[in-house]
């Protein structure tokens, strides 16, 4: 028990009493009701460490609204509410499709019929006027995909600027094939958004979820959605929920400006997300996100077990990437495997990862049994670890041996393992719970060691914790990990007896 | 808003808010508190105990003072020095660090 407040949680009341508390980075829209008021309701069971929910910024008007039914819709319909069309290629030429904004609605099961719009002109929203795709009042639809399933074309810089939100409750599902030489979604243009929409291979073995395998994609933005089930059996096939730029080595696919925040990943079989572009790509922000149960279901294959998040590039070179605030657990291989780039790895809780394990429970072969691996290739940059937790329960190291793990500071990893200066040693007490089902699970007090040990970095964009709270700005303490103590709450103060 | 709390001689937490019952001979004390200025507080508990930094109730359970920024503790025995402090929660099980600890001597 605590008798007083200590000079760290005084200030940090002080701080955050005087702070303006915001729940995101982006913008409100004030016109869509489900956004101010609707949040996410997830799927995952563990939903009680849920990502905070982002509100983001979309048309409150359009020039034109269009429906379509995938069950029972018409190739050739109107796209209206009477006469639904079947296809997204059938809004194609439609009035406003050329800049936008249009509202479309969309319900049933919705065949890629190939692909989805591949190389069609006149199908395009433009920034501040997308088209803005959601479910049909009262219903739910489903992108299933049987084809190449292009959203897009293979020119590079196509610009789309459409939003898919499946609003509150993930009312947009994309269904992954059981098929490795397929995907959920090749978004393949620019300024695609993917919101509170769920992508599932539905306890599958799965492919890959969302991918880009087009020259210079730019802006593609996946926030407050739901990868899951895509773990069954040991086939070997290297699944990802997120793979940009792939493309054959020394190819054409490359990027700019990918933005996965706070999202859900959970049972994949393969990676969570990997970065690997073909070309030189820049900016990567994976921010606020919970990955767990990653990478078990590759180990007896070619691929081997697999990390939480890899960065590779197999040709070109990615810049600017920063790894934040995710809350990594249960993963076969590593939390980060950072063989490509410079990389700013900045306040994540990565716990029990390199279990080496198969799904059955055999024992898996790895190549990064480490909670961050830099690795040695000639595209590797340097990878920078402030305020992270990196604890194996198995014993494994936090770190490899690679010389491009070159910034680390203020990590806290297990007791005779090394994590860089003013680091910090792991025991169960770092956190207030290691049970999986309990609320507090990897949340941390005042009385934490990973309270107030930090190294500040606000200026670097650390403005929030995992769970959407406001870090201490000026020349405050940083807490270490994904979460904030206490999740940001001050104690009340000035507690008084009334006379 | 004014909670009001019975305490108990077991300790245990979980005080009802409204509750207006008094123990006969017992003294009572009135706290209040600054608010936390967050947008996520549910609400707010008080911890007692009668030595410093000793709480009867283990955290998380301690008497639910609701959204009120004053909480009134009864039945509390004469000749008797109590402590006190205040959390503030939110919805998500997220519970804050207690607060500045006062005393009162029950005469």
């Amino acid at each position: 028990m605590q008798t007083s407040i200590s000079t760290v949680e005084k200030f940090r009341q002080t701080v955050l009493a005087s702070a303006t508390v915001i729940a995101a980075l982006l913008p409100m829209s004030s016109a869509i009701a489900d956004q101010t008021t609707g949040g996410v309701n997830w799927l995952d069971p563990l939903a009680y460490r849920k990502p905070a929910f982002v509100s983001i910024t979309v048309p409150s008007s359009a020039v034109a609204t269009y429906y379509i039914d995938g069950t029972s819709g018409s190739d050739g319909g109107a796209c209206s509410q009477t006469s639904p069309c079947k296809f997204f290629a059938n809004l194609c030429g439609k009035a406003g499709m050329t800049g936008g904004p249009v509202f479309v609605y969309i319900k049933g099961n919705i065949s890629s019929g190939g692909n989805y719009f591949y190389n069609i002109a006149n199908c395009y929203g433009s920034p501040g006027s997308e088209i803005y795709v959601r479910p049909w009042p009262g219903n739910t639809a489903n992108l299933v995909s049987n084809g190449n399933n292009v959203m897009g074309g293979d020119t590079p810089s196509q610009t789309h600027d459409w939003i898919f939100d499946g609003g509150p409750n993930l009312g947009i599902t994309i269904t992954v094939p059981n098929d490795n030489s397929k995907v959920g979604i090749r978004a393949n243009a620019n300024r695609f958004t993917f919101y509170r929409v769920q992508i599932t291979c539905n306890n599958g073995q799965g492919a890959t979820g969302i991918i880009t395998t087009a020259p210079a994609v730019a802006d593609l933005k996946i926030i407050n959605s739901e990868f899951y089930a895509c773990n069954s059996g040991t086939g070997g096939l290297q699944q990802s929920a997120v793979y940009m730029s792939s493309d054959a080595c020394n190819g054409v696919s490359s990027f700019s400006n990918f933005v996965f925040r706070n999202n859900i990943v959970r049972h994949m079989g393969g990676e969570g997300v990997e970065i690997n572009p073909r070309r030189d790509s820049a900016g990567v922000i994976i921010q606020g996100n919970a990955f767990h149960d990653i990478g078990y279901n590759t180990c007896n294959g070619t691929w081997n077990c697999r990390p939480a998040i890899t960065v590779d590039s197999c040709g070109g070179t990615p810049s600017g990437l920063q790894i934040n605030n995710n809350l990594i657990w249960d993963i076969s291989a590593s939390c980060v495997w950072a063989k490509a780039g410079d990389i700013a790895i900045y306040n994540n809780t990565c716990y029990d990862y390199g279990k080496q394990l198969n799904h059955d429970g055999t024992g898996g072969t790895v190549a990064q049994a480490v909670g961050i691996a830099a690795g040695n290739s000639g595209n590797a940059g340097n990878v920078t670890t402030k305020n992270n937790i990196i604890f194996s329960v198995v014993g494994k190291n936090p770190f490899d041996s690679s010389s491009f793990l070159t910034n680390a500071s203020n990590n806290i990893c297990g007791a005779g393992k090394s994590c860089g200066s003013s680091s910090a040693v792991w025991s169960n007490s770092v956190v207030l719970s290691i049970a999986e089902n309990d609320a507090n699970y990897l949340k941390i007090d005042g009385s934490s060691a990973a309270a107030g040990t930090g190294v500040n970095l606000f200026s670097l964009g650390m403005t929030l914790d995992y769970a959407g709270v406001p870090r201490l700005s000026g020349s405050g303490l940083f807490d270490i990990g994904a979460f904030l103590v206490n999740g940001g709450l001050s104690a009340p103060g000035n507690l008084r007896v009334v006379p | 808003m004014l909670s009001v709390a019975l305490l108990g001689s077991c300790g245990g937490g979980g005080g009802s808010s409204g509750q207006s019952a008094a123990a006969g001979g017992k003294s009572s004390v009135t706290l209040a508190w600054d608010p936390v200025a967050a947008p996520n507080v549910a609400g707010y508990r008080v911890y007692y105990g009668t030595s410093t930094g000793i709480y009867s109730q283990p955290q998380g359970s301690g008497l639910e003072a609701g959204t009120a920024t004053t909480f009134t503790a009864m039945g509390l025995n004469g000749g008797t020095r109590y402590y006190f402090a205040a959390t503030a929660y939110d919805n998500t099980g997220n519970e804050s660090d207690y607060s500045n600890e006062v005393f009162k001597d029950i005469p």
